[in-house]
């Protein structure tokens, strides 16, 4: 039975205790969506680590044959696999390349991406690479293949920009048919001074290495990989390195996750405590005529805690329209600037759910006790002693 | 009702005695007006036979049973079931209706609401009162407070009333009509009464009247 309508201060506490509550729940449910959508790939990759993969990174100066310029994209990724398959032949390593350096052309942007190499003024001469117009180009200069100088339109630009940077387009590279430069039609070569080439950090090489059930440890592969790559340049990070890596920020994520949620669980219980012992405070000469008329003190404590439940109910399920709404604009807030590691949908499982929502509704009830057993043991008498 | 040698001391062992060892018999039917000052001990002795407050010395006997020392779920039915209160400030629930108020007892007893509703309707109407079934109970005027109350205290046809200065609040005109309906031999012909007061001018409607004088039972028996 309803204990008794509350005055103006009640329901102006427990409107705040509802809002609180509900507010409390969202953030927990928004927590959880960011969270699960920033865990998702470490997870992946602790799944994965048990495939014995590694992801090997490095910058293209520590591939001598390649930073002589000697190589295209295509090039350097058959370059990395016969470097690999040379030195784990029997292991069935193979690699797969996933991540080059692309540069978008700033003054034409329909010219699409294009990759932007480095290169001695010399190795073009030394290969017979025609120019056109026919120029002596000086180092900074660019040169652009020739499928990629009819984008940028006749004549052609005098300067050509990447990002803040810019360099004098010295002509036209006409390399069709000619290896290794086949595939250099949409290309971009910057002319370095001699001893340069390929040094910039923006020259990054990474790909994953697999496996089929050998375990490798990242200094073994270094070791492998010496006569091809700079042992001191690349980095290596092995399936388990990665999967220990990602475990710790796993751990950090669900300790801060756990942190979020324990502060609001601590925050809706006291404000249930608080608010329902002053609500009781206020409701003493109700609770003490029905004590008088022959309410049992269970019964008394049953009727606050059935008013906690309530509050916590509604709250919960405010919550749980507004949780989803607000981890979704979170996480569109985040990717927008340019949080890594998110996946694109974070998600709440069901069980999730009920489970986070009993806990609130068992933290409101043990909240609750202490009302409810102050309720409990209002003295009837106090309707006969007036006060 | 029997009260044996009953005594209670406010402040523990040493401290004030308000009622000492006082012996007391209600029968049933019987209607006993309990006189007294103010500190008397008439409110602690309402306590006593309610089951509010256990007795430092002695013994309570109420329908068979010692409210002082029964489980409170005991004690809570008893006074559900068997007895009926009415206090001298009323104790209606204010924001509740005078039907919802009296349908309290038979709702605390596990009455479905719309059963408990029409029963209050009932006692209502056979007060005269249906006209208040829907009032909010702050809106009405002292006396038909009062007399939702006695709807109240008998909706659930109690062996036992237990009155604390009903009248007090009340106009003399006003009170003398509640007094009547308290003491009215109705329908409910068995139901005893205790009435607690310090009007003298009530005495002459009772049974019996016992004079509570610094916690002793000063003078007893038939009114002059």
């Amino acid at each position: 039975m309803k204990q008794s309508r509350p005055g103006g201060r009640v329901m102006l506490r427990r409107l705040l205790i509802l809002v609180l509550v509900a507010a409390c729940f969202s953030v927990v449910l928004a927590n959880r969506i960011v969270t699960s959508a920033a865990t998702a790939g470490f997870e992946t990759r602790i799944a994965s680590g048990l495939s014995n993969e590694a992801v090997l990174s490095f910058p293209l100066i520590a591939a001598p044959d390649v930073s002589r310029g000697r190589a295209d994209a295509a090039h350097i990724d058959l370059y990395m696999q016969r470097a690999i398959h040379a030195a784990f032949a029997d292991a069935g390593l193979a690699f797969a390349p996933f991540s080059r350096q692309f540069v978008r052309l700033a003054e034409a942007s329909d010219t699409g991406q294009v990759e932007l190499l480095t290169t001695e003024p010399g190795f073009l001469a030394a290969w017979g690479v025609g120019l056109a117009p026919d120029v002596a180009p000086t180092a900074d200069s660019c040169l652009v293949g020739r499928t990629l100088a009819a984008s940028l339109g006749d004549p052609l630009p005098q300067w050509l920009h990447f990002g803040d940077r810019r360099c004098p387009l010295a002509g036209v590279f006409d390399a069709t048919g000619r290896a290794p430069f086949w595939t250099l039609d949409r290309a971009v070569l910057r002319l370095a001074p001699p001893g340069r080439a390929m040094t910039g950090e923006t020259f990054v090489w990474s790909g994953f290495l697999h496996s089929d059930g050998l375990s490798f440890g990242a200094e073994r592969l270094r070791e492998g990989l010496t006569p091809w790559i700079d042992p001191d340049m690349v980095e290596i990070w092995s399936s388990r390195d990665q999967a220990a890596r990602a475990a710790e920020i796993l751990t950090i994520y669900r300790f801060v996750s756990g942190t979020i949620s324990g502060i609001a669980l601590g925050i809706s219980a006291f404000a249930i405590a608080t608010t329902f012992t002053f609500s009781v405070s206020g409701q003493l000469r109700d609770i003490a005529i029905r004590r008088a008329l022959g309410a049992t003190q269970w019964r008394i404590m049953i009727g606050v805690q059935s008013e906690v439940a309530g509050l916590v109910g509604a709250g919960l399920g405010l919550g749980l329209v507004a949780g989803p709404y607000l981890g979704h604009l979170l996480l569109q807030h985040m990717a927008g600037a340019g949080v890594p590691g998110l996946s694109s949908e974070g998600s709440l499982a069901p069980q999730y759910i009920a489970g986070l929502g009993l806990l609130f509704l068992l933290t409101g009830l043990i909240a609750g006790l202490i009302p409810a057993i102050t309720a409990a043991r209002v003295d009837p008498a106090i309707i006969l002693r007036g006060s | 009702m029997q009260l044996d040698q009953v005594s209670v001391r406010h402040g523990g062992a040493t401290g004030r005695c308000v009622l000492d060892a006082v012996d007391l018999t209600l029968a049933p039917g019987e209607r006993l007006c309990i006189l007294g000052e103010s500190g008397a001990g008439k409110t602690t002795l309402l306590e006593l036979i309610s089951g509010f407050r256990r007795p430092d010395a002695g013994r309570v006997r109420l329908f068979g049973m010692d409210p002082a020392r029964a489980a409170d779920s005991l004690r809570s039915r008893l006074r559900r079931q068997r007895m009926g209160f009415m206090f001298q400030d009323y104790a209606l629930i204010e924001h509740l209706t005078a039907a919802a108020n009296i349908a309290l007892p038979l709702r605390l007893d596990g009455m479905a609401a719309s059963a408990a509703h029409r029963h209050a309707l009932e006692r209502l109407a056979d007060l005269g009162l249906s006209h208040l079934a829907a009032v909010s109970a702050s809106a009405l005027s002292g006396g038909e407070k009062q007399r939702v109350a006695f709807a109240r205290a008998t909706v659930h046809t109690p062996g036992l009333i237990l009155a604390d200065e009903p009248t007090g609040s009340l106009d003399p005109a006003t009170g003398a009509e509640i007094l009547r309906l308290i003491l009215a031999r109705d329908a409910d012909a068995g139901r005893s009464v205790v009435v607690v007061t310090h009007n003298h001018a009530h005495c002459p409607h009772f049974d019996r009247v016992l004079v509570l004088r610094g916690g002793h039972l000063a003078e007893a028996g038939a009114p002059a």
